[in-house]
């Protein structure tokens, strides 16, 4: 394998052999930190973490043939250190440029938008991970599980969790429940 | 919310999470470049050892490499334990002062008893009802009816290497512990606090962060109160840790008299939990303080504690996902119910289930028996605990804007109480 080839030279130190591992993957990586954080410049900061962490520890791959697994793996990682960086500031942001509505949307397909976000950014990093590799990627949690490196049964469960948050959300956004206002005193 | 809107509901939710660039900045991949050609590689062996992955697919071999890690930290951690044990009993040079409250009040009409502590306890108060005991690696320097001066431990503990000068007041026997409870938050601020897990009874912290009022620690004991606080420490927020310890570590040596607040409140346990054995659960939900105790006189007694609304449910439902209409907080079931399971087995189950741990893993007292509290990320947590030839997993989930609550995972946990089938 040509890409074996390339990640072998890399750890062996050769820099050019690295940066074509970055040119390859940056751009998937990028769509990826990009749905997950749902904030550009969070997003940048996590892929260039992620970068950086694969050349530093590139060595510790045993298996060259995944090195993209690998990669989704340092990126969940470099997500959450985003998450627990700046979790009030990404809560507290509003749809990024993306994923602002067409002109033609209606205002209830953009108040969906909103508590469909809103849901979203409560959730953690490994639970966004696994809905954007399901719904952005395609995968099956099979195939997430074995990305990421957690059983299937995790994959699914948070799969079903995250569908679960979402929809929550949109209810509580329209029908504040009791258990949202219950607080020990 | 109806099928056909369920499925709305996905569909758009699908949608948004595939929308999105498919393309980085242009500028990213450069700087990305430019950070890493200042840093160099690291060995394999030590940055798997710093927690890279391997990119390998899960082995046994690969997932037990933690726990050899894990091995090999504790026998470190033994070793200097030991060490600095033994210069710490060279020096003694900490000592607590621990001295009654004028207030304080020993019951002198309860039996007299003749206390035999445990070799590896100390007796430190006595009086005509009951006696007190502490861990023997306390250094006493002086015990008797009207003060007791206490050494700290000298080890690796987290809060023991401070001096603290605690008092200590022992309510009469006609202050039940609510009323006691009720007029420490009286007079603060925040009436804030947290239950400590103890071998019998039950016992809460009171947070402060200074000496008027002061952090304490309110135990009951049968229908005594025993009140410990906070004297003289130069920070005294700082104390509350050792106070929880401290009163984690106490020991009556005489059996309690009958609580009024022990009594059973008929009614208040809506919900029955009954795994395969037949062994059985009951509890309920939307307690208050009001409902500070429940007690079952069936099988099991539950106590439980705060004001959340929560509700129980089988782990499996979790674990499978979708059948449930609200969200739980925290799910109770039993994880395995052989004999002989080991907490390290059950970490490893969880492991298995919710991935690497994200803190180290804390023991906690659960009714007389050792648990461990245990988090995988910001998406569960859970208490292992052991009961006879059944083991059970208390299971924090994150709920809405709630996030993962692991405080109110052990104030409902420490409240459970295992009592044995008649």
């Amino acid at each position: 394998m040509v890409m074996d080839d390339v990640v072998i030279r890399a750890q062996a130190g050769d820099r050019a052999a690295f940066e074509a591992i970055a040119a390859a993957s940056v751009h998937r990586l990028y769509g990826i930190a990009s749905r997950v954080l749902r904030d550009p410049d969070a997003a940048e900061d996590a892929v260039q973490d992620c970068l950086v962490r694969a050349w530093r520890d590139l060595r510790a791959l045993r298996d060259p043939a995944r090195l993209d697994a690998w990669l989704y793996r340092l990126l969940v990682n470099a997500c959450r250190d985003q998450q627990r960086r700046q979790p009030r500031r990404l809560a507290e942001l509003g749809p990024v440029a993306h994923a602002v509505a067409a002109p033609a949307d209606s205002i209830a397909d953009v108040d969906r938008r909103d508590q469909i976000q809103r849901g979203f950014l409560r959730l953690t990093a490994e639970h966004r991970m696994v809905l954007v590799l399901h719904h952005f990627l395609g995968l099956r949690p099979a195939e997430i599980a074995d990305l990421l490196g957690i059983p299937v049964g995790t994959a699914t469960s948070r799969m079903h969790y995250g569908a679960r948050a979402l929809r929550s959300a949109i209810e509580a956004d329209l029908v504040p429940t009791a258990v949202e206002t219950g607080t020990r005193s | 919310m109806t099928d056909e809107r369920t499925v709305r509901v996905d569909h758009q939710a699908a949608s948004w999470l595939a929308e999105g660039p498919t393309t980085a900045p242009e500028h990213l991949l450069a700087d990305a470049l430019a950070r890493a050609s200042r840093e160099p590689q690291r060995p394999a062996l030590v940055a798997r050892a710093l927690g890279a992955p391997d990119g390998g697919r899960r082995t046994t071999l690969t997932r037990q490499a933690p726990l050899v890690w894990l091995a090999a930290a504790l026998l470190i951690i033994a070793g200097l334990e030991v060490t600095i044990s033994i210069v710490g009993r060279v020096l003694e040079s900490r000592v607590v002062v621990v001295v009654p409250m004028p207030s304080a009040s020993p019951d002198l009409t309860a039996r007299p008893i003749e206390p035999t502590p445990k070799p590896d306890r100390r007796l430190i108060f006595k009086s005509a009802g009951f006696a007190i005991t502490v861990p023997s690696e306390w250094n006493v320097a002086s015990a008797d009816s009207q003060a007791v001066t206490l050494g700290t431990r000298w080890g690796l503990g987290p809060t023991w290497d401070m001096t603290y000068t605690l008092t200590m007041s022992i309510t009469s026997a006609n202050v039940t512990f609510d009323d006691a409870l009720t007029a420490v938050l009286g007079g603060r601020a925040e009436s804030t606090w947290t239950p400590v897990a103890i071998s019998a009874g039950r016992a809460v912290f009171v947070p402060s962060t200074s000496l008027d009022p002061p952090p304490l620690v309110l135990i009951e004991h049968g229908d005594r109160v025993v009140t410990l606080a906070v004297r003289d420490l130069a920070t005294p927020g700082a104390g509350g840790t050792a106070l929880r310890e401290m009163a984690a570590s106490f020991e009556w040596l005489d059996q309690p008299t009958a609580s009024p607040s022990s009594a059973p409140t008929p009614g208040a346990l809506t919900n029955t939990y009954t795994d395969p054995s037949g062994f059985e659960v009951r509890y309920g939900h939307q307690y208050s303080h009001d409902d500070l105790t429940q007690v079952n006189p069936g099988l099991v007694s539950v106590t439980v504690v705060g004001t959340c609304s929560f509700d129980f449910c089988p782990l499996s439902a979790i674990l499978s996902g979708g059948t449930l209409d609200e969200g739980p907080v925290v799910a109770f079931d039993p994880l395995r119910r052989v004999a002989g399971t080991s907490l390290d087995e059950l970490e490893a189950a969880w492991v298995d289930l919710f991935g690497p741990l994200t803190r180290t893993p804390r023991s906690i007292m659960v009714d007389g028996e050792f648990g461990r509290l245990l988090q995988s990320g910001d998406s569960a947590a859970a208490i292992l605990v052991i009961h006879r030839d059944h083991a059970y997993a208390f299971v924090a989930r994150p709920f809405l804007n709630f996030g993962l609550n692991t405080e109110f995972l052990n104030t409902v946990v420490v409240n459970f109480t295992f009592v044995e089938p008649s």
